[in-house]
């Protein structure tokens, strides 16, 4: 009785199998793949555009602070200066040669003297722009 | 086409090349929409449910993380949204369940099937995929024409696999019935 069940499902199977040879999927109406782009398209639009930063966000500030604080340092401290506390202190200051260290900030500010203002004015200007763009456009998004 | 091809596509929708949409969509919308009629069993609705899950692959692209085949990912969603079609419509749908038991003989549908043309075996396979109930149709397709396992077809579907088990072995049983009574019904016509 069992093996005849079997036998019978297996039978139903073979016919659903041997009939599926010869199936093919129903052609899709050409609606669907317009009105589907469509609507894709339509909410691609829609979609705000996202930004993603280069630096993360919270360590921007600490670059931009390290950067002022290099700059701010090189403007106004004289190596010598340095030099000076060292001898003070007694302590040996041959592992740093700041005579190098001074001559190569003067060299490096001397060479940035040569530069004219104008490029400064441009670049700063760049910057600026860049900036004002960066905010307009997060306001358009928001 | 393969999965490997599939992700690809992907990626490239995912970086913004919109148009590699219509390449997915050539490749699955005669599927989708034959798996989206064989449960709502209407053209009209068949065609709305497969513009739907097309829209909602774009919409959900970034929740698809590989698990399973792209295919059966989107076969999941054409199932869910023709569910979905289904139950908003549910008063007006015949219940198949309710339908009178009819005797058949044993394998009277073997016997006639091998006298039946090509094109003919093709429209009563249609017709018999049709008046299959809604699940049962979607998991005959998958199975035998797809060829997927019964782990696949659960995955498309959401059902466990002792689930599908029982649906396919229903649907079988069905299809063998329904075949009976359209070749008896084409019998009758030449006769």
């Amino acid at each position: 009785m069992k093996n005849n069940k079997h036998r019978e499902q297996e039978a139903d199977d073979k016919l659903i199998q041997d009939l599926f040879k010869e199936f093919t999927p129903e052609e899709a109406p050409e609606s669907i793949k317009q009105n589907a782009m469509n609507r894709v398209l339509h909410d691609w639009v829609e979609k705000p555009q996202t930004y993603q930063p280069l630096i993360n966000k919270s360590n921007r500030w600490w670059i931009i602070l390290g950067l002022a604080a290099v700059l701010a340092i090189a403007f106004i401290v004289d190596a010598s200066v340095l030099q000076n506390y060292f001898n003070e202190f007694n302590l040996s200051s041959d592992f740093i040669d700041f005579s190098s260290v001074n001559a190569s900030l003067k060299n490096y500010f001397a060479f940035a003297s040569q530069i004219p203002a104008i490029v400064y004015f441009i670049g700063m200007g760049i910057l600026f722009l860049l900036g004002i763009d960066k905010i307009l456009n997060r306001l358009a998004n928001y | 086409m393969s999965n490997k091809k599939d992700i690809e596509l992907i990626k490239s929708i995912r970086n913004g090349d919109i148009a590699a949409f219509a390449h997915v969509i050539d490749k699955y919308q005669h599927m989708a929409f034959t798996l989206a009629k064989g449960i709502v069993k209407n053209k009209q609705e068949a065609e709305e449910v497969a513009q739907d899950a097309f829209v909602k692959v774009f919409k959900s692209l970034e929740n698809y993380k590989g698990d399973a085949a792209f295919s059966t990912w989107l076969y999941r969603i054409v199932y869910n949204t023709a569910i979905s079609k289904l139950r908003s419509r549910k008063p007006k749908t015949e219940d198949l369940d309710s339908k009178e038991a009819v005797y058949f003989e044993a394998h009277y549908a073997e016997n006639n099937m091998n006298r039946l043309e090509k094109q003919e075996r093709k429209k009563l396979l249609k017709e018999a995929l049709n008046n299959l109930k809604e699940e049962d149709a979607f998991i005959l397709i998958l199975y035998y024409y797809k060829e997927q396992s019964i782990d696949e077809i659960s995955k498309a579907t959401g059902l466990s696999a002792s689930n599908v088990k029982i649906k396919l072995h229903r649907g079988r049983k069905q299809m063998h019935n329904e075949l009976n009574t359209l070749l008896k019904g084409e019998l009758n016509s030449i006769l």
